[in-house]
């Protein structure tokens, strides 16, 4: 049997190779002809998404049935039955599934009202806008240009919240703020130039989107302008804005060449029908039901759900939520397949000395590359190099060319012992060249790759561009040629895989990752740094509820009190010791063995001491504390948000919902009383809109205050007399209000360990919180990975997030360690550093200036020599030594002078060869 | 203010005398004058005390007062150091640029920090050994008013010129540079009559001297106007030298270098064990050179005479003292001073990095963050 997964946008695309990848079998059903989704339509998708695609369409565990729907489903968990229709044959399948991943994805909002000047070619929604985007790259025409008469564009106006928090669609689409910033980022990235507008109601971004979004003000001087929805007048060639502006209280008017509306997300039109045909639940807004509590499984049991079929999100919080729903399902289901790359692999003999014997081969890159460079000409001007025995430009797919490239090694007459290859970004499609090779018996490391198309292509455009085009393609393949040359067949080794996991924070996120990793079949160590397990939400039922699941799981093995030292070890073979601190059995050390690690260490709040008298006055109380106090009668309340974090505290994502959730208790139990929330920004994200809304009507006052002057403290304390001034700039004018209770949304500080953590971990931080792989402004579509393999990062530790984003993305977390540990072997690294002992100076520059702490300086006493009658003593030699941490990514060798310490892959004569070749 | 004692001039070779025979060092490199009337000056390296009377202490040839303070120069006497990783103790009196070295190779793991005593005496601007040699009873025993001053210029216009890089050089008194113990010059520090002021810079320093039993006292010796003065004439002429504004102009400059590499091996802060220059890749010999020629049609021989400065020059740009012992090694003449020290002290002022000033600060690539990319290039 195996998993079902509905939907082949990115979210389908996670899931099923994250399970196909853990030896499962996978059905893929999606209804277009192509996989990618809406993602596919994005400008950045290319580098990001299509080696997904590949990987997805080449993978031995995975059947795609494009142009296919869901008929029906029947059975229960672990034995469903699934009907299909369409398909290739137009004749439908049946398939029999243990469990089935629903990711069915979004629909744009496209009722646009007129009043956005919609219909005018110059005005376009996000989605069209990416396209233009894509054009105004290098192979398009170079430049932003207006559609509807191709003249340049010099100021551009953003437009939020089009088809969203408005009366066709009342909850809030999460990802149109943080997407129109990477839009306005790009735009200032490509044309600094050109003046950039956003019109917004409440700037809703979190995290590294905040920080982009600040970028933008201060540096790119990118416009925000608080307005009401904008009118867009086109007329007479240029579009004539109109809005209120909510920051002077003045109706305002603003010329611009182009609109982009940044339109809301809606739950895909094959969601209902998909809702009908499994009989899971879908809410009143139609998005498949999910809860905070249980964010990935939906009302049928064995039916788990993910990305924007349950709330509109962002790209990295669907991919999140589809590695999650993928663990979840596969706990139903059983691995029967082999992990692809796990067999152990033998490579020909190549000797230094052998004569090179190359093979060049053009990939056609689907037209792409074809487009700019003359690949003919390219073809004849390679054949002509030294030591190429074979160039093949005709192949179209990267399919056929990779068939070339075995046959070329494989085929006595021919017997290639390098190859160069020549396509797309070697980032995603080198290892699968790579593994091509090695599948052929060729050690993959005397592989060199050349991107032609961001490299090549891209750059030099279509039209005139073709000559110089080819020109520089050949220069690039004979620079590869040179280099090949060179190139040593690295010894791949294996080593097993230790299948168990650490997870580093007994928090919800810590709980629920541990718990998903045991379920799975691997033992799990458990570590907490305080006396007990639980974290922040200690006592709330979701945790009791994990902590009886923890304690009755014998694969958990849990350490209180007890933090780690001593890391060592990379992906798939750690090492630590684990101290336990007081309490039972302090001091003792545990050495343990693992696989994979996941960080959860949480976020605790920031207590703003002093601050209209909290610390001293009772009655001005956090929001944590508001709720653990469970006194919700008072007669005027104010909440306060958006505190400036001092220093390296941040906003909780949840802030606004906490705040919006708290007023409304309040007024639950005194329908009177008077209930003010003081604000920057509303940021009641998704489906917490409602409770906005709830709030507004219920007659809870929104007062947004002054960036520059703070609510204050006019005399006497808060609850005895005490008067608040607020500068409210709506009206212009100072507000004192006269509250019995005062409530903080406190800021969140990263986990005090997280300092000690990183370094040992070699994951780094920003503000104290854990740094995924991919950062903003680029898209994120590894959440949980790290720079450093096989530690995985989730939770508050990555950013403050509330209960349902923590147990998703600690999900994912724990998907991404099972992935890892399924495997019974890993291979070692070849591109790392390696010292020549001989040449070693020992003056340790390389140990200062490795970024992962890889490098040791190891001193060995010589040995005691008498010269004559003197005896000289204490004599030591340094030698610098590479440990399993090295990373590849060569500071050390660019540094040392004597090139003692050196990149296996970039050795100096590779590079020098490449070079030689180019001037 | 710094722990220090003032001495007679003559006196000073019973210092060194005593830094041996108290067991503060086990052995000292140190100035002395030697051949025909003490006329050249050069290192020696003593261990047994009695030596330093048998060299003539206080005497015309021998260890003095007027051999430390001597403006002449021969090799870095860092050099003579480098690769010290013993457990034996040595002392070094030196020039402040050959104490900078010394604790640049101290960073760099080449010399132990525990074995070294580094003092350091200030320096008026040097001439080369051997003009030194030859026109020292007109030079005399100390260079009065340094480079660009009234006894500079009347000797340069009879063809004998103090060194370019002590002409550009802005750290020639004692206490800058990161030495352990400064000989200060005071009321004429070198013939007989003579006053010298010796400090302690650091703690080992001022431990070294209340072994020798000196009565230490507070002395200032920090002289800021004199060392601003030094350090405007110095930045003003090596402003006024002439540059290459391009890479052609560059190998103009370097025409004649025959890569002998004898800059490199008198470079104090040069200390690879193998040069890459030895290596295949650097110095392309037989079939390589073959190769080299055959992918480009022809190659200049020797190879590598541009790359090998611009390497050189790269892998020293945060240590480089500015000492000028590149030029002095050169056998074509080549004025290296307008390279090596130019170009170095353009990356040093970017880092704000004064090479061997002081032994706790880290060599910047070690220390530099990323985000100083942004903050520099603002």
């Amino acid at each position: 049997m195996g998993i079902a997964v509905v939907g082949g946008g990115v979210a389908g695309l996670t899931a099923a190779l994250d399970l196909a990848n853990s030896g499962y079998k996978v059905c893929l059903v999606e209804k277009n002809a192509e996989l990618g989704g809406k993602m596919a339509e994005l400008a950045e998708c290319k580098t990001g998404l299509s080696p997904k695609v590949v990987e997805v369409q080449n993978h031995p565990n995975i059947e795609v049935l494009l142009s296919s729907e869901l008929e029906s489903l029947s059975g229960s968990a672990g034995n469903f039955k699934l009907k299909v229709s369409g398909g290739a044959s137009g004749g439908g399948k049946e398939v029999e599934v243990e469990s089935v991943v629903l990711a069915p994805g979004y629909d744009v909002f496209d009722e646009i009202p007129k009043s956005y000047g919609f219909g005018s070619p110059d005005v376009v929604p996000s989605l069209d806008f990416e396209g233009i985007l894509r054009g105004t790259t290098a192979s398009g025409t170079g430049e932003l240009l207006r559609p509807s008469d191709g003249k340049r564009v010099k100021r551009i106006g953003f437009i939020q919240c089009v088809g969203s928090r408005c009366q066709e669609n009342e909850i809030c689409s999460t990802a149109c703020c943080a997407y129109t910033a990477k839009e306005a980022w790009v735009v200032k990235e490509r044309f600094p130039e050109v003046e950039v507008f956003v019109f917004f109601m409440d700037v809703r971004v979190f995290g590294k989107d905040e920080e982009l979004v600040a970028e933008l003000k201060e540096k790119y001087g990118v416009k925000y302008i608080r307005s009401r929805t904008p009118e867009v007048v086109p007329e007479g060639g240029v579009l004539t804005v109109k809005y209120e502006n909510l920051e002077k209280g003045t109706l305002d008017t603003l010329e611009l060449d182009l609109v982009v509306l940044a339109v809301g997300l809606l739950p895909s039109k094959t969601t209902s029908r998909l809702a009908e045909v499994t009989g899971v639940k879908t809410d009143k807004y139609g998005y498949i039901e999910t809860s905070l509590t249980s964010p990935l499984e939906t009302s049928v049991p064995g039916v788990f759900a993910c990305g924007t079929a349950t709330a509109p999100m962002k790209v990295r919080e669907s991919v999140g939520q589809a590695s999650g729903a993928a663990l979840k399902a596969a706990l139903l289901s059983e691995r029967t397949e082999p992990i692809p790359g796990q067999t152990e692999r033998k490579f020909v003999e190549v000797s230094e000395e052998a004569e090179p014997r190359i093979g060049v081969f053009i990939c056609g890159c689907d037209g792409e590359i074809a487009e700019t460079v003359d690949i003919p000409a390219v073809v004849e001007r390679v054949k002509g190099l030294r030591g190429v025995v074979l160039a093949n430009g005709e192949t179209k797919t990267l399919k056929e060319t990779l068939e070339a490239v075995e046959s070329g090694i494989v085929d006595e007459a021919v017997k290639l012992n390098r190859v160069v290859f020549a396509g797309c970004s070697p980032r995603e499609y080198e290892e699968i060249v790579r593994n091509a090779c090695a599948d052929a018996g060729l050690n993959p490391y005397l592989l060199e790759f050349v991107n032609l198309r961001e490299q090549c292509a891209w750059v030099h455009g279509g039209g005139d561009g073709k000559k110089g085009a080819t020109e520089a393609a050949a220069d690039l393949l004979g620079m590869a040629v040179e280099r090949a040359k060179y190139l040593e067949a690295i010894p791949v080794e294996r080593y097993p895989v230790v299948p168990k996991a650490l997870v580093v924070g007994g928090g919800v996120s810590g709980l629920n990752a541990a718990l998903g990793i045991a379920d799975a079949g691997y033992e799990v160590a458990l570590v907490e740094k305080e006396a007990e397990l639980g974290g922040n939400l200690k006592g709330q039922d979701e945790v009791t509820q994990l902590l009886e699941k923890v304690k009755k799981n014998d694969r958990i093995k849990v350490y209180t009190s007890a933090r780690e030292e001593a890391v060592s070890g990379r992906a798939g073979s750690f090492k630590a010791k684990i101290v336990a601190g007081d309490g039972a059995g302090a001091g003792t050390e545990n050495e343990i063995d693992f696989g994979a690690c996941v960080i959860a260490t949480g976020a605790r709040e920031f207590v703003p001491d002093g601050y209209l008298g909290y610390g001293k006055d009772k009655s001005v109380v956090t929001v944590n504390e508001f709720w653990k106090a469970g006194n919700f009668n008072a007669n005027t309340v104010v909440f306060v948000q958006d505190l400036e974090p001092s220093g390296k505290a941040v906003n909780s994502k949840s802030a606004s919902v906490e705040v919006v959730k708290s007023a409304l208790k309040v007024k639950e139990k005194s329908p009177n009383a008077s209930v003010f929330v003081l604000y920057q920004d509303i940021k009641t994200y998704g489906k917490w809109e409602e409770l906005y809304k709830e709030a507004r009507e219920k007659g809870v006052l929104f007062l947004r205050y002054d960036e520059k002057r703070k609510p204050e403290l006019k005399s006497g304390a808060v609850g005895a007399g005490g008067v608040l001034s607020v500068f409210d700039v709506i009206f212009n004018d100072e507000v004192q209000i006269k509250p019995d209770l005062v409530v903080l949304a406190a800021p969140m500080l990263a986990a005090e360990e997280n300092e000690r953590l990183s370094k040992m971990f070699k994951v780094p931080l920003k503000n104290g919180f854990f740094m995924e792989k991919q950062e903003r402004p680029k898209m994120v579509l590894t959440p949980v990975e790290t720079v450093n393999e096989g530690v995985f990062v989730c939770g508050s530790a990555v950013f403050p997030a509330a209960l349902d984003e923590c147990l998703a993305m600690s999900s994912a977390a724990a998907a991404k360690a099972c992935v890892l540990l399924a495997k019974d072997f890993l291979e070692t690294p070849a591109v790392v550093s390696v010292v020549d002992e001989e040449i070693c100076s020992g003056c340790g520059m390389c140990v200062e200036m490795c970024p992962v702490e890889a490098i040791e300086l190891t001193e060995e006493p010589v040995p005691v020599v008498t010269y004559g009658v003197l005896t000289v003593v204490g004599e030591t030699k340094k030698v610098a030594k590479v440990g399993d941490g090295c990373i590849g990514c060569g500071s050390c060798a660019s540094y040392c002078p004597s090139s003692a310490i050196s990149l296996q892959h970039f050795r100096d004569r590779q590079v020098y060869a490449q070079l030689d070749f180019a001037v | 203010m710094s722990k220090g004692a003032e001495l007679k001039s003559e006196d000073l070779a019973g210092l060194f005398k005593g830094l041996l025979e108290n067991k503060v060092v086990d052995c000292l490199v140190l100035p002395r004058r030697a051949g025909e009337g003490g006329k050249n000056v050069s290192y020696i390296l003593v261990r047994d005390a009695s030596k330093i009377d048998s060299a003539g202490a206080g005497t015309a040839a021998g260890v003095s007062a007027s051999a430390v303070f001597a403006p002449s120069f021969s090799v870095n006497a860092a050099n003579i150091l480098k690769g010290w990783t013993i457990g034996e103790k040595v002392g070094l009196v030196a020039k402040p640029c050959e104490i900078r070295a010394a604790v640049e190779l101290v960073k760099l793991k080449q010399m132990d920090k525990e074995s070294v005593l580094l003092v350091s005496a200030d320096c008026s601007g040097a001439f080369t050994n051997q003009d030194y040699a030859a026109n020292a009873d007109e030079i005399g025993d100390w260079l009065e008013a340094g480079p660009g001053g009234a006894k500079a210029e009347e000797l340069k216009g009879k063809g004998v010129a103090v060194r370019e890089a002590c002409e550009i050089c802005e750290n020639r008194l004692a206490d800058e540079a990161g030495a352990d113990i400064a000989l200060v010059r005071a009321n004429g520090g070198d013939g007989d009559g003579g006053k010298v002021v010796v400090a302690g810079l650091t703690e080992r320093g001022v431990e070294a001297l209340s072994a020798l039993e000196l009565p230490l006292e507070e002395k200032d010796i920090e002289r800021a106007g004199e060392k601003a003065k030094i350090a405007e004439a110095a930045r003003k002429k090596r402003e006024s030298l002439p540059t290459a504004s391009s890479v052609q102009e560059l190998e103009e400059f370097l025409r004649d270098c025959i890569v002998c590499k004898n800059c490199r091996d008198l470079c104090p802060v040069c200390y690879c064990k193998e040069c890459f220059f030895e290596q295949p890749l650097g110095n392309p010999v037989g079939g390589d050179l073959l190769n080299l020629a055959a992918l480009r049609g022809a190659v200049g021989v020797p190879t590598n005479q541009l790359m090998y400065h611009l390497t050189r020059v790269y892998h020293v740009s945060a240590t480089c003292v500015g000492c000028g012992a590149c030029e002095d090694a050169c056998p074509k003449d080549i004025p290296l001073t307008r390279f090596y020290p130019v170009v170095t002290a353009k990356v040093q002022e970017i880092f704000n990095y004064t090479p061997g000033k002081e032994v706790e600060e880290p060599i910047p690539f070690t220390a530099y963050e990323e985000e100083e990319l942004e903050e520099k290039l603002r």
